[in-house]
């Protein structure tokens, strides 16, 4: 079915007025007259009892309104009519719209060291249907000589079975830092009909054509925070070392720690969870809590590109004040 | 002196020459304390301390490193280390009045009168 255009099937709606009502009063000897009318169609011969009507194509269902008119030999008339509800019986061509790429971003790109995990996004468009699968074509050739996949490499088709649309995305997992892609998308419907290949960015009644706007990947991944500390409770007023583990990242893949600004200048924030925040970028900074509370360390950390934050924040127990003992000779 | 006196004079020191030495040896703990001792193998620490409400084991054992200036490591539900000296072939062991501690020592509470006590054995 794939680039078939498939004829409109014209509704044909044979209306038979015979059942109209006409002429039930007027005697059978009289001689009648017909005069037929429709809003929209054609009629076979409009001054015969029992015209064939022909519906127009029509985009979408649309109602049209046939009347008749009756005369008899004494010029006496009578007029009624009736709706006809023309429905479109064509098959639509799922295709998709708006496909964009989202720019490097926290949510995406934090955490994630070994590709640039780039968002493709995209809108589903065929009326009445909704999306069953879809399959992306990322390469750096324009021709898509060698085409990887959306999410993995492979260039397969993705079922997205369950997934509300029509808004849909795909984080590709395979792309190399700072380098130009081209991509593409095909979709399924309902009835498993494929689109044709749909070239970014494709707005509303205007498909772009092949082979669409490239992306480019960014030079590095994202910095990596982290930190440690002794995971024990600690005392009101005892000064707590953290000592900072956050990684920063070059164009070669290798990592420096962020404060040591080996690549690019960063900068550090430590939210200790009391309203206490500090800007250290030192190895080791400290704090002390003054009250007994659980508190959760956030340590945000921005290079060149962009800022995350550690994901997994530690929670950290302030004990009560204990009392303070004092040596004795042992017994 | 006669020889009348002095049986006297030794039975008289005597007693206080072992009054004093039982104070030396005893070290007061009051009765709302409770006593900590490390036992290194060889040597031996004790402290001693008021006992609060929901005092654990480790607290004590947090607050006499404080009074005796030394470190100590306790991570999951171990303790690692006293000091430099760590768990190798040997292990820190804890004693409740003579019982030994098998849980995590910051969930077993602590009342005025005990007796804890942490053996490299």
């Amino acid at each position: 079915m794939n680039n078939k255009k498939i004829v409109l099937i014209i509704s044909v709606v044979c209306i038979i007025f015979a059942g109209f009502g006409f002429g039930k009063e007027i005697l059978a000897a009289d001689t009648l007259t017909y005069s037929w009318s429709c809003t929209g169609g054609t009629l076979s011969d409009p001054n015969i009892a029992q015209p064939t009507y022909t519906a127009p194509m029509v985009d979408a269902d649309t109602t049209y309104t046939c009347t008749l008119t009756v005369t008899d030999s004494y010029g006496f008339n009578a007029t009624d009519s009736m709706n006809v509800l023309v429905k479109n019986l064509t098959p639509t061509l799922p295709t998709a719209v708006n496909l964009l790429v989202d720019p490097p971003n926290s949510n995406d790109y934090c955490g994630i060291t070994g590709y640039p995990p780039v968002r493709l996004r995209w809108q589903f468009s065929e009326p009445g249907d909704s999306q069953s699968a879809y399959q992306i074509q990322l390469d750096t050739d324009s021709n898509f000589s060698n085409p990887r996949g959306c999410p993995l490499s492979t260039d397969t088709k993705v079922s997205t079975a369950g997934q509300a649309g029509p808004d849909y995305s795909c984080l590709a997992q395979n792309l190399s830092w700072n380098t130009t892609y081209y991509w593409r998308l095909k979709v399924w419907d309902s009835q498993d009909t494929p689109s044709a290949w749909i070239y970014p960015p494709s707005p509303p009644g205007s498909p772009t054509p092949s082979p669409g706007t490239s992306f480019d990947t960014i030079s590095h991944a994202y910095p990596n925070p982290n930190f440690t500390f002794q995971d024990r409770v600690y005392n009101a007023g005892e000064v707590i070392t953290f000592t900072d583990d956050s990684h920063c990242y070059k164009p070669d893949g290798t990592w420096y720690r962020c404060g040591t600004d080996e690549y690019a200048v960063t900068s550090y924030l430590w939210n200790f969870g009391d309203g206490a925040t500090s800007f250290d970028k030192s190895a080791t900074t400290t704090h002390a809590y003054n009250t007994a509370d659980d508190y959760t360390v956030n340590l945000s950390v921005t290079d060149d590109l962009g800022t995350c934050s550690w994901a997994d924040p530690v929670q950290v127990r302030v004990g009560l004040p204990l009392p303070e003992w004092k040596e004795i000779s042992p017994f | 002196m006669s020889k009348f006196y002095l049986p006297i004079l030794i039975v008289v020191l005597v007693i206080v020459t072992g009054f004093v030495l039982y104070s030396v040896e005893k070290p007061k703990i009051a009765e709302n304390e409770a006593s900590l001792i490390i036992n290194y193998e060889e040597t031996k620490r004790a402290f001693a301390g008021e006992v609060i409400d929901n005092m654990t084991i480790l607290d004590a054992v947090r607050t006499s490193a404080k009074a005796g200036n030394f470190d100590f490591d306790y991570q999951e539900n171990v303790l690692k280390r006293i000091d430099e000296i760590k768990q190798n072939e040997k292990k820190w062991n804890a004693y409740l009045n003579g019982t030994e501690i098998q849980g995590s020592l910051d969930k077993v509470l602590i009342k005025a009168g005990d007796k804890i006590e942490l053996k490299l054995e």
